[in-house]
């Protein structure tokens, strides 16, 4: 009886985060897939019934494919250096006695920065012309570089600003994670006399892996459906040498009122999304259940 | 200390008191002049006295301008003007989405020929042919519609609807380093062959950078321009897409070229970019919009004061055509004040009221004015006769029909993309234009 009523004052409490969700993810999304359905070409006031034309349609344009590769470079370069450099620093900056909160709190910084300003800063840096990185370039003899400007280098020069904002956050989450390992094994092994190689690849590594896949996923799905710096530095652009699904999404919808391919493309990307994060997600909790 | 708060109390009693009964009394209408030549106009300006009408305007220079002058058309008419003026960004936005749920309550507002193609389809805006040719409403001989420059004419309709009137005027022209074309012994260009090699020169003499353009945002603005000079166009008027003919191509060519002798990171280059070039002297050639000349002088901006010299546009195989852009001015189709609207579009557009702006520093779209004294006098004479030369063939946006109007910001979009391809070399100025000109079938199907 108890046991019941407690039930019920739950239900009560959670009652309005649930009504929360509902209108703004649950709504939005089934309302979003209904709508992809339809034809908006008339207006959002007179639909028409399409089946999954829409989705034929953008699954069969070459334009989304140029975006779905566009997307993967994107993501795998953020995620690979993001997750790599806040590896490197986090096990830097455990090994780090005196002074740690100095490093803590700069290496915090790029986080607090809004993502346009971060976008608007990296452009005048990257500036072919007035640049200061080409500037430094020249200074130590290296070849000046297009940057964001050229159709070769503006990929590598988005992904270089989306991690450089982005270091810090898997930093951060492997670093607690260090912080909470335990000091035994790692005695132990000193005793059985194991080299320090030997115990990050057999101790440090297996301990920390749960978190360098929580750290993992959660940028995936940051770089996945990242907007803001590209958008700001180079719109898709030159061409579309930087032309993500986003960004396609959001100029199909908003700029060309061509709302179906945005739709399409939100829902695959939300398909993909789930998917991977699904994937990731229980191979860290079944590392985190069984302690392997 | 209640005393204190008596006497604070009673102060601000009577200055409240003041404000509330001396109002009246102390301050007339202050006594507005209405120019004469208004008077010239065989039409009765007060017929629609009384009426109030809601007007629309995006800030810009010409409302900053045209603001203070709105009291003589009170004046004039008898008819009220409730003036509302909000950011262009805003603008660009709020007048559309309200026109389309049906709730625009401004009768009169500030608008862009870009995306004239929407509002004349839909119907959005007032047939003002009905009011121009009416002699009740309109003195033919005194408002002269002939005298707006022919491509300002050509933007008061889309395909027969004639929607708006002219309110600015500016087109591309060619602006160049005095000092640096003499240095190099460089004769001013007049066609684009000489404009790259001019360019080319300069660039090479290592003094600046030979030309600055834009290889990015709004890069179709000034490339109209070139494509229409090269015998080229973009769409017909059937929709047929013309972007990789030979002719086109051509134009993509120069650009390309051009692009060669440009400061590095023209794919990144806007209106903003163009201009920080030549007002830093980091380039000695500019072939877009002239409202950069004024800038170009103004000390407190520009290095290269003095140093400025300006041209018509240049020719290509096509002839001289530059892109011309005006802002201009229309009426909600909706509006239940149709003739006090109208009066306030004639009174804005009017000689009188332009010309008064011209000396203010407005560029107008009368050509008469070009020749007054009192606004010539006021910019060198190479700029004039740059802006008097380049005007009388230039041409404005959209082109195309039915299709191409609705879709126009797609267009210009892989227009800008595909330009990028061709000027980064990935890939020919043919094949740049033949996908476009696929993915535009597209569009427009």
């Amino acid at each position: 009886m108890k046991m019941k009523a407690e039930r019920g004052a739950v239900l009560i409490f959670v009652l309005p985060t649930l009504v929360f969700l509902l209108l703004v993810f649950i709504y939005p999304l089934f309302y979003g897939i209904y709508l992809s359905l339809h034809s908006t070409a008339a207006g959002l006031r007179a639909l028409s019934f399409v089946g999954v034309r829409n989705y034929v349609n953008v699954l069969s344009s070459s334009l989304f494919w140029l975006g779905v590769r566009n997307t993967i470079i994107y993501t795998v370069g953020t995620v690979g250096l993001t997750v790599g450099f806040g590896l490197a620093i986090a096990v830097l900056l455990n090994r780090i006695r005196t002074g740690v909160w100095l490093y803590r709190a700069l290496l915090i910084l790029p986080l607090g920065v809004s993502p346009v300003v971060t976008g608007m800063t990296w452009q005048m840096m990257f500036d072919p012309l007035a640049g200061i990185v080409n500037h430094l370039l020249t200074l130590v003899g290296l070849p000046a570089s297009l940057w964001h400007t050229g159709f070769q280098t503006a990929m590598i020069s988005v992904i270089i600003i989306e991690s450089w904002q982005w270091v810090p956050f898997p930093l951060f989450i492997i670093y607690a994670g260090l912080q909470m390992m335990p000091q035994e094994p790692f005695e132990a092994a000193t005793i059985d006399g194991a080299t320090i190689t030997q115990q990050i690849r057999y101790i440090t590594f297996p301990l920390i892996a749960p978190v360098l896949g929580l750290a993992t996923t959660l940028r995936f799905i940051g770089a996945f459906r990242s907007f803001d710096i590209l958008y700001v530095v180079t719109k898709g652009g030159p061409g579309r040498a930087t032309d993500t699904l986003i960004l396609q999404a959001f100029q199909e919808s908003f700029s060309f009122y061509r709302f179906e391919y945005g739709l399409v493309v939100g829902k695959i990307m939300l398909l993909i999304t789930f998917g991977v994060s699904a994937l990731l997600v229980s191979r860290v909790t079944r590392g985190v259940g069984t302690g392997e | 200390m209640r005393r204190k708060g008596l006497l604070l109390m009673g102060v601000i009693l009577c200055i409240a008191a003041g404000l509330v009964f001396g109002r009246g009394a102390a301050e007339p209408e202050p006594e507005v002049e209405v120019p004469p030549e208004f008077e010239e106009a065989d039409i009765d300006w007060r017929q629609f006295e009384g009426q109030t009408i809601n007007v629309l305007f995006s800030a810009h220079p010409w409302e900053e301008s045209i603001t203070p002058l709105i009291p003589q058309f009170e004046a004039l008419t008898g008819i009220t003007v409730d003036l509302r003026r909000v950011p262009h960004d805003d603008m660009i936005v709020e007048v559309p989405a309200s026109f389309a749920a049906g709730t625009m309550t401004d009768d009169v507002f500030m608008a862009r020929y870009y995306d004239a193609a929407r509002y004349t389809l839909e119907e959005w805006t007032s047939d003002i042919s009905q009011f121009l040719n009416d002699p009740s409403l309109t003195d033919p001989d005194w408002y002269n519609f002939d005298d707006f420059f022919p491509g300002a004419q050509a933007i008061t309709s889309w395909a027969d609807y004639q929607d708006r009137l002219p309110i600015t005027a500016e087109a591309s022209i060619l602006i160049y380093r005095e000092d640096i074309y003499s240095d190099l012994g460089i004769a001013v260009p007049t066609t684009f062959d000489e404009l790259l090699d001019a360019a080319r020169e300069i660039t090479e003499s290592g003094e600046a950078y030979g030309i600055t353009a834009r290889g990015g945002p709004a890069n179709w603005m000034p490339f109209y321009g070139m494509v229409r000079s090269h015998g080229g166009e973009w769409v017909d008027e059937n929709d047929q897409v013309m972007i990789n003919t030979p002719e086109s191509v051509a134009a993509v060519q120069t650009l390309v070229e051009l692009a060669e002798y440009a400061p590095p990171g023209i794919t990144a280059y806007g209106w903003d970019q163009i201009n920080t070039a030549m007002l830093t002297g980091t380039a000695a050639t500019f072939i877009d919009s002239s409202v950069i000349y004024p800038r170009l002088q103004d000390p407190e901006r520009s290095a290269v004061v003095g140093k400025i010299g300006a041209a018509p546009y240049p020719e290509g195989p096509g002839g001289r055509v530059s892109n011309a852009h005006f802002w201009s001015i229309a009426m909600n189709a909706d509006s239940d004040n149709q003739g006090a609207g109208w009066l306030f579009i004639q009174w804005a557009t009017s000689p009188p009221v332009q010309k008064e702006l011209a000396i203010m520093g407005i560029l107008p779209p009368r050509a008469s004015i070009w020749e007054e004294p009192a606004f010539a006098g006021a910019y060198s004479p190479d700029f004039i006769e740059a802006m008097e030369i380049t005007m009388e063939t230039a041409v404005s946006l959209p082109a195309g029909g039915r299709q191409a109007g609705l879709n126009f910001i797609s267009l210009l979009d892989t227009l800008t993309r595909a330009l990028q391809e061709a000027i980064e070399g990935e890939k020919t100025s043919q094949e740049a234009m033949d996908d476009l000109a696929s993915e535009w079938e597209r569009i427009l199907r």
